[in-house]
């Protein structure tokens, strides 16, 4: 039906026509370790690129973009973060309200056409992301059934989860 | 006619960070035995918690013939009453630790990692922007 397209298009008209060749030639790859310029490889089908481009010539093509996101890794797990976002955690116990963490466990770094991704971590000096912890609640009970039907057995487990919450204030990608 | 309520949009934490919790209130009973640890606490601990969060309003009320209840009191006008009754000092303090992080808002569950109010970076997929499928 028409009527989903054209709400789409109302969307897409905002976009520049640079997306459609840009977002193929999207990815690039960083060292985390990479202070002098590593050699990279693009993961383009369409454009093979003669010469490959060093990070601080991808940190610049990332940093004329508008907007961020990062995946940060906290704790082993990923979060996919842009600024003014909030992170629900595990209870952190050796933090208070109001710390600030820099976070630096970053393992993609992205605008609207590029994204860094790191091995396993993108170098820190690219970017500057923290967090502030603004709230540390308690969750809603969450029950756990367990039945095995016509064997007598069920079980009721009770959690009231404990969480950290983390407000992003802070996502900038450096020079 | 008079102008609409404009709410501001309250991004805590990313300029300033405001704690959220601006009142205790400890009510306890002279007489009762439920009151017992609540009263031990009041004389142990009370007075050093309240010089370690000076934004906190500490009010302690005798409310005589009742069980011992501490109310919390948040920035968004709600509160969070928690009874202490037959308690010992240390649980107690540990329900004055739950009230004082917490922000007010109802209890809920968490289901996604990151709660986010911005518009999504790479925007939303459109078949006339995508590249086109082979087969």
């Amino acid at each position: 039906m028409l009527r989903s397209f054209t709400s789409r298009m109302v969307g897409a008209a905002q976009r520049t026509n640079s997306a459609v060749t840009a977002s193929a030639v999207r990815l690039f790859s960083a060292t985390s370790t990479a202070s002098q310029a590593t050699s990279t490889s693009s993961t383009a089908s369409s454009s093979t690129p003669s010469t490959t481009p060093s990070t601080d010539a991808q940190i610049s093509l990332l940093r004329n973009q508008l907007k961020y996101y990062a995946v940060a890794e906290i704790k082993n797990r990923p979060y996919l973060i842009t600024k003014n976002d909030i992170i629900v955690l595990d209870r952190l116990k050796d933090v208070k309200l109001g710390d600030v963490i820099e976070l630096n466990q970053i393992k993609e770094l992205g605008s609207k056409d590029y994204a860094i991704q790191g091995a396993p971590y993108v170098s820190s000096e690219y970017y500057s992301i923290k967090a502030t912890v603004i709230e540390q609640p308690k969750g809603k009970i969450v029950e756990t059934f367990k039945k095995k039907r016509r064997k007598h057995f069920q079980r009721r487990y009770h959690i009231k989860p404990l969480h950290t919450l983390l407000r992003v204030s802070e996502l900038e990608v450096k020079a | 006619m008079p102008a609409p309520m404009v709410h501001p949009v309250l991004k805590n934490g990313v300029g300033a960070f405001i704690p959220q919790c601006r009142r205790l209130v400890f009510h306890y009973c002279e007489r009762s035995g439920s009151s017992r640890g609540m009263i031990e606490y009041l004389k142990k601990d009370l007075i050093q918690f309240a010089k370690e969060h000076p934004h906190v309003e500490v009010i302690v009320t005798p409310r005589p013939s009742k069980h011992p209840v501490i109310r919390g009191l948040y920035l968004n006008g709600k509160d969070k009453v928690v009874c202490v009754r037959n308690m010992e000092p240390t649980d107690i303090a540990g329900k004055v630790a739950l009230l004082k992080e917490s922000a007010g808002n109802r209890m809920k569950v968490f289901k996604k990692p990151v709660i986010s109010t911005t518009e999504s970076v790479r925007g939303i997929w459109s078949p006339f922007h995508a590249a086109p499928h082979k087969i």
